[in-house]
């Protein structure tokens, strides 16, 4: 395939996304004429089809392009980071722990905490700290005096992500039907509580997250080469492995909390980016992030209105969509090395 | 309703076998007298023949609406067992459990010895249904999808477990109420529901679900009726777009959020004219016949928008 030049690249799904955004904003069970558009932001305005869009599409997908972009650029960095083009947030558990800390949230905190108020708050905080404890727990585990073995870290992850589904078994099985209809809902991926607090929380950490990640592209770039190499180039890979992990796990984990396990976004994004732009993070980063928005959104958006009145789950759609495509490249991988 | 007289398959071959000593006629006659009077043949709800040698004695129930039908055509007596959430009547409470909808201890069931185990296809799955019949259980297995099931599994069960009276008379009951409220509901105009089961996503039952059956006998049409599957998930925009006329809320628990969430939408003709219901879900989601209740509940509930 021919190599498109990055600000190019990044020009064009920029284009994507705004289409997506539009597509988004326009598609649902209602019909709202593009020029309702113009009055979106206008509070005074109590006509239908401006509390729909305000207050129900809006949201949604402005929940949808961060959590793309959030989980995309994360994946991105992970697979820099593991230097395998198989390396994907839920791969290293933080996604799997994100679930069962909010799973222990809607568990141990009944129908009165998750059905007030502060019941989103909290399975966020318990999704992040779920996540968080995750990721500290497989790196204190991989990582030694001699550096960070990633197959540890890997089989690590697999471990944790073992336990989880372990645990969120468990609950299920002492959980009441109402809290199993919570739990397998949550679990299944769905962007269609997206509400306005929703959207702050997620912004919160992904504007800063989307600003930091790419200044961290010409160390990854360097660790590409090998880790001694990195080193001689002058990088500080203890402290920035140690950084990364902690930001991916943020990010992840604040993503997994507001919005469920949306599978494989973070797997096909970066990938989809490597194989038009290469695989040089600095545009790598910004551009998984932009088609991960673009991505996500579209698929929530065929998730909302191809069976409409019903609603399919958007985690279901991008693990159909997902799912071949890591198969795929699992044949790839292994026809590499067996030629 | 089933036939009386059947030959069995073991017998019939014992029949053939014995046609050569034994004048043909008389066999006949002498085998038809005894499993008229011993036999109960019947054939459940997906099509499996169930043949018991006398009636069942020993009853398992593994859904809360087949135990309800036990203890309705006056078999409380002979149920031994059953699975959580079988809350109705009182005296059902009493019972052993031995697992859940989905989760069954085998081992616990076969220690009630039970020469019957009713099964709900949809709600038990087959694997269940499978599992049964390998250990060589009596097993009837029951899939009502709308209001005319359930006199017929009045009718099943009470045969299986010698109550054919009681079940005709309960199951002429609930006939004789339902054509009461259907005639009351047959020439009003009909009314546009939506029927709410669970707020966040928001969760319907599609038009091949018992309580939409419920819904055309109040004179009522469901929404959601051609959402495609049978308990479809929708988006809230979807009802914005539908606009019915009533919104009935069958929920379980968090009614009043169900509530507060729909008032903030008094763009919809339900809650301008504050047409927001609700309904007894105990009643309504179980295939006995205390639907009756719950049906003449959502009725009562529909009508005021008339």
């Amino acid at each position: 395939m021919r190599r498109q030049s990055p600000p190019t690249f990044i020009f064009i799904v920029s284009l994507i996304l705004v289409f997506a955004l539009f597509l988004g904003l326009l598609s649902g069970a209602v019909d709202i004429h593009p020029s309702k558009l113009l009055g979106l932001f206008s509070l005074s305005n109590m006509d239908m089809d401006h509390r729909i869009l305000q207050t129900i599409r809006l949201p949604r997908v402005l929940l949808a392009a961060l959590a793309g972009a959030c989980l995309a650029s994360c994946g991105a960095v992970m697979q820099g980071l593991f230097r395998n083009p198989l390396a994907d947030p839920s791969l290293i558990g933080v996604s799997s722990g994100a679930s069962v800390g909010a799973s222990c949230v809607i568990f141990f905190g009944g129908a009165s905490l998750v059905g007030s108020g502060v019941g989103l708050p909290a399975i966020t905080i318990g999704a992040f700290i779920g996540g968080l404890m995750a990721t500290s727990v497989v790196y204190r585990l991989a990582t030694s005096v001699t550096g960070t073995s990633v197959s540890t870290m890997l089989l690590a992850g697999i471990a944790i992500t073992a336990l989880a589904g372990a645990t969120t078994s468990l609950f299920s099985f002492f959980a009441d039907n109402e809290m199993l209809r919570r739990i397998s809902l949550w679990q299944m991926g769905n962007l269609d509580g997206a509400d306005w607090p929703r959207v702050a929380t997620l912004a919160l950490v992904v504007v800063p997250l989307m600003l930091v990640l790419p200044r961290e592209g010409q160390a990854l770039n360097a660790m590409l080469l090998g880790e001694s190499e990195a080193r001689h180039l002058g990088v500080a890979v203890e402290r920035l492995k140690r950084r990364l992990i902690l930001l991916t796990a943020l990010g992840v984990g604040v993503a997994v909390a507001v919005s469920g396990v949306v599978a494989f976004v973070g797997l096909i994004v970066p990938h989809l980016v490597r194989l038009l732009i290469g695989p040089d993070h600095r545009y790598l980063i910004p551009g998984s992030a932009i088609l991960g928005a673009a991505l996500l959104l579209l698929a929530d958006t065929a998730a909302r209105t191809l069976m409409s009145p019903a609603e399919l789950p958007t985690g279901v759609l991008t693990a159909l969509l997902g799912a071949p495509f890591f198969i795929g490249l699992l044949l790839q991988q292994r026809q590499k090395r067996v030629g | 309703m089933p036939p009386l007289v059947f030959i069995p398959k073991r017998v019939h071959r014992w029949l053939l076998f014995n046609m050569n000593s034994w004048g043909c006629l008389s066999v006949l006659l002498v085998l038809f007298s005894v499993s008229a009077s011993a036999e109960i043949v019947i054939k459940d709800d997906v099509g499996r023949e169930l043949v018991l040698s006398k009636p069942a004695q020993r009853v398992i129930s593994l859904a809360p609406h087949l135990t309800e039908v036990v203890y309705a055509v006056g078999g409380g007596d002979q149920m031994v067992a059953t699975v959580a959430w079988s809350d109705f009547p009182e005296e059902a409470k009493a019972l052993p459990i031995i697992g859940s909808n989905n989760k069954i201890n085998y081992e616990a069931l076969l220690s009630y010895n039970p020469d019957l185990v009713l099964v709900w296809h949809s709600g038990n799955g087959d694997g269940i249904v499978q599992r049964l019949v390998s250990l060589g259980l009596n097993v009837f297995v029951s899939e009502p999808r709308n209001l005319n099931n359930i006199p017929a599994t009045l009718h099943k069960i009470g045969h299986l477990i010698g109550r054919e009276m009681e079940a005709e008379t309960v199951a002429q009951q609930f006939q004789a109420s339902l054509e009461s409220i259907r005639q009351q509901y047959e020439n009003v105009r009909t009314v546009d529901v939506y029927y709410q089961i669970w707020q966040s996503p928001l969760i319907t039952f599609g038009g091949g679900h018992l309580v939409s059956d419920v819904l055309r006998l109040c004179g009522a049409d469901n929404v959601f009726s051609n959402a495609g599957p049978l308990v479809p998930r929708i988006g809230v925009e979807s009802v914005l777009a539908v606009d019915p006329e009533v919104i009935i809320i069958g929920q379980y628990t968090e009614v009043e959020a169900a509530f507060d969430g729909w008032r903030q939408w008094p763009q919809l003709r339900a809650v301008a004219q504050d047409h927001l219901y609700r309904v007894d879900p105990y009643l309504l989601h179980r295939h006995t016949p205390r639907i009756v209740q719950g049906a003449r509940q959502l009725c009562e509930a529909i009508d005021k928008v008339r």
